[in-house]
């Protein structure tokens, strides 16, 4: 039986356990136990991902944790989400039987596709997670092709669900494997495995109006995880070093605002991301205020002096405004750009 | 004079103080009292009374310390006052920001490929009215004055924000002809950016030519929006401002027709406030900012109503500038 079936097979065991006693019972007569190891593969593959870090606030630095997941793709090889790598400054993961791993550093991270690929060493466990490699001829074909996505929902540990490929979608280098498999919330970076057993992709999103998930192509990963082994690769730390920010700008704005007046940039965030704001004066001595809001309410405020950054961590979609006031007990006017974006991590390990 | 002040106040450091500021401000002060004259009198007596002038005397309670200057340091953390009252001045919205360079764009695109159509939205979009406005009478010179010529901005993306609608309606012949209009009347682009002006052309070419339809769908209202944020940068602010509120406005319904966006809809917010708040803007973009936030309410509807952004767009269209 290969790795594939036997896989799915240990898929419907798990379905079966809780309404299909008999059939459990049949396959274990028909002696696919013996089959145990591999049936059981991703057991040993699928992490269950715990990070700690830091999200940015304003000119300051909180301290948070989160989950995610991860698949093993050799014995010294972890792939993930780069939304779940991102800032991490400690990550640990756990396979579905409890063995521990530590993640130190960091190979390659591809923000568009949002992969991210880890180093670490399993001991002397062997590990090989087979990848469809190659983009088919008509990546369409995949439509219809069974799928069992693994997640660390909730951070409560793996959760299995089932599905199809419902769709495949393609802009230049940006791929999406589209899936009915329910994944939810922690399942950011699980694997989806096709009906052979081998890994199809990353997943990576969901979309709560379409009923659909998302994920990188397995290929594509490949293409991550070949640029990955070329790199020597940085330490969490210096990968995700909050000091100087790699930074991507959307747009740049020149401003002038007397005591009192300020300017203001609405920014509508997909998803999670970073934000940045940074500041260059062209007047000496002229300090801002600044603030992120959401409504009516301040999320963050400080105060710039020089020719800094203000960052935030948002923690969801949403209309977001970053505030650069003049203040009122200033006598001069203030000038300078300002640059909005976010902020880019990949640069960090190109 | 600088003694005298001293002296009465006595103390060393306002003397400093007011030295540093006299230095400053000392030739002013010296000729204002010269200023306090009486009540000028006929020019005949005035003559007749002319005396050398007196020196002038300053009295030290008359002499007011300039502001103490405020130094970067002296500044402290704002409170939430600071931040929210102030008075704002410039407004730069950003659309579609992401972990990844084109996150949002892929996002908002993707959904456009895979949301299915519904049939009666679809109907009522196929019988979109919109009129084209015309790019007249001398070459790009519209009556009127400048405003005018961002609304004429407006009108025009708007329709061009419905191109991919109405070819996702299947009213692929309405769509051309729009195109056509577009086409003949793109000189009402002609203030915006180039980058702005070729997103536009693309997607007309695209719709009268019904090539690339399947990117016009996806892509080229992004590619718009993006080129339009730039160009509320870079200026003419306002044309752009109008720009990306049309484009925005016009590419709702097709959301509308796809059972609504998020993402989408987020990005009516910073429009909205840059209609709203901006100080370049003026009182008709209040209004728009209005119909925006309603037109974006109802992508976030369970099922949004497509006739209610199609009356939106129509009070759109009607809204008159403001300069006169």
């Amino acid at each position: 039986m290969s790795t594939a079936s036997t896989m799915f097979a240990a898929w419907d065991v798990r379905r079966s356990a809780s309404s299909r006693g008999l059939v459990v019972a049949l396959l274990l007569a028909l002696g696919l136990g013996a089959a145990c190891s591999p049936t059981n593969q991703w057991r040993d593959q699928t992490l269950a991902l715990k990070a700690q870090g830091y999200a940015f606030k304003g000119t300051k630095l909180r301290k948070v944790a989160w989950s995610g997941s991860g698949v093993w793709i050799d014995e010294h090889t972890m792939v993930t989400n780069a939304h779940v790598a991102t800032r991490a400054l400690r990550l640990r993961g756990t396979d579905d039987r409890g063995q521990r791993y530590r993640f130190t550093k960091v190979l390659a991270i591809d923000g568009a596709n949002d992969i991210a690929v880890l180093h670490a060493r399993r001991g002397n466990e062997d590990v090989s997670t087979e990848l469809v490699d190659e983009r088919p001829e008509d990546p369409k074909d995949l439509r219809g092709t069974k799928v069992l996505a693994i997640g660390n929902t909730g951070g409560q540990g793996l959760s299995v669900y089932n599905g199809q490929v419902t769709n495949y979608l393609r802009r230049g280098r940006y791929e999406n494997i589209v899936h009915s498999a329910d994944i939810s919330s922690g399942s950011s970076g699980g694997p989806l495995w096709d009906d052979s057993g081998r890994l199809l992709g990353i997943n990576k999103s969901i979309n709560l109006r379409l009923r659909q998930s998302f994920a990188t192509p397995a290929w594509v990963v490949k293409r991550v995880l070949r640029k990955g082994r070329r790199n020597d690769g940085a330490s969490l730390k210096e990968a995700f070093s909050p000091r100087k920010l790699p930074m991507a700008f959307s747009v740049k704005r020149r401003f002038c605002l007397n005591p009192g007046q300020k300017i203001v940039a609405p920014i509508a965030v997909v998803g999670t991301a970073d934000i940045v704001a940074a500041v260059k004066f062209k007047t000496a001595g002229t300090p801002l205020f600044f603030g992120l809001v959401r409504g009516r309410s301040i999320m963050s405020k400080g105060l710039l002096t020089k020719n800094l950054f203000a960052a935030w961590g948002t923690p969801g979609p949403g209309v977001y405004k970053v505030v650069l006031v003049n203040p009122k007990k200033m006598t001069k006017q203030a000038c300078g750009i300002v640059g909005l974006g976010r902020v880019a991590w990949e640069k960090r390990l190109k | 004079m600088k003694n005298l002040a001293t002296r009465k106040l006595g103390r060393g450091f306002i003397a400093a103080v007011m030295m540093t500021c006299l230095a400053f401000a000392g030739p002013a002060l010296a000729r204002k009292p010269a200023k306090k004259k009486k009540k000028s009198k006929p020019a005949a007596t005035k003559k007749a009374e002319a005396k050398p002038a007196k020196p002038v005397e300053v009295k030290p309670a008359e002499t007011k310390p300039a502001a103490v200057p405020v130094t970067a340091e002296s500044i402290k953390a704002p409170g939430d006052a600071d931040i929210l009252e102030a008075e704002t001045v410039a407004v730069q919205p950003v659309l579609g920001v992401g972990a990844g360079a084109n996150v949002a764009w892929y996002d908002i695109a993707n959904y456009a490929k895979l949301a299915k159509v519904d049939k009666a939205s679809a109907k009522e979009v196929a019988s979109l009215a919109i009129a084209v406005p015309k790019a007249v009478d001398k070459g790009f010179g519209f009556a009127g004055a400048s405003g005018a010529k961002d609304i004429r901005v407006l009108q025009f993306s708007i329709a061009l924000g419905a191109l991919p609608a109405l070819l996702r309606a299947g009213a692929g012949k309405s769509a051309k002809k729009y195109a056509g209009m577009l086409k003949a009347n793109k000189g009402a682009l002609a203030v915006l950016s180039p980058a702005s002006r070729s997103a536009a052309e693309l997607m007309i070419t695209s719709a009268a030519s019904g090539r690339n339809l399947a990117k016009l769908n996806k892509f080229f209202l992004a590619e718009a929006l993006k080129a339009g944020v730039r160009g509320v940068s870079a200026g003419p602010q306002r044309a752009h401002g109008y720009y990306i509120a049309g484009v925005w406005a016009g590419g709702a319904l097709l959301y509308g027709m796809l059972g609504g966006n998020n993402t989408y809809a987020d990005m009516a917010e910073p429009i909205a406030i840059m209609l709203d708040k901006d100080a370049s803007f003026g009182g008709s973009d209040r209004a728009l900012a209005t119909r925006l936030r309603t037109i974006a309410k109802q992508l976030r509807a369970k099922k949004p109503d497509v006739r209610a952004i199609k009356s939106e767009l129509a009070a759109m269209m009607k809204v008159s500038a403001d300069q006169k």
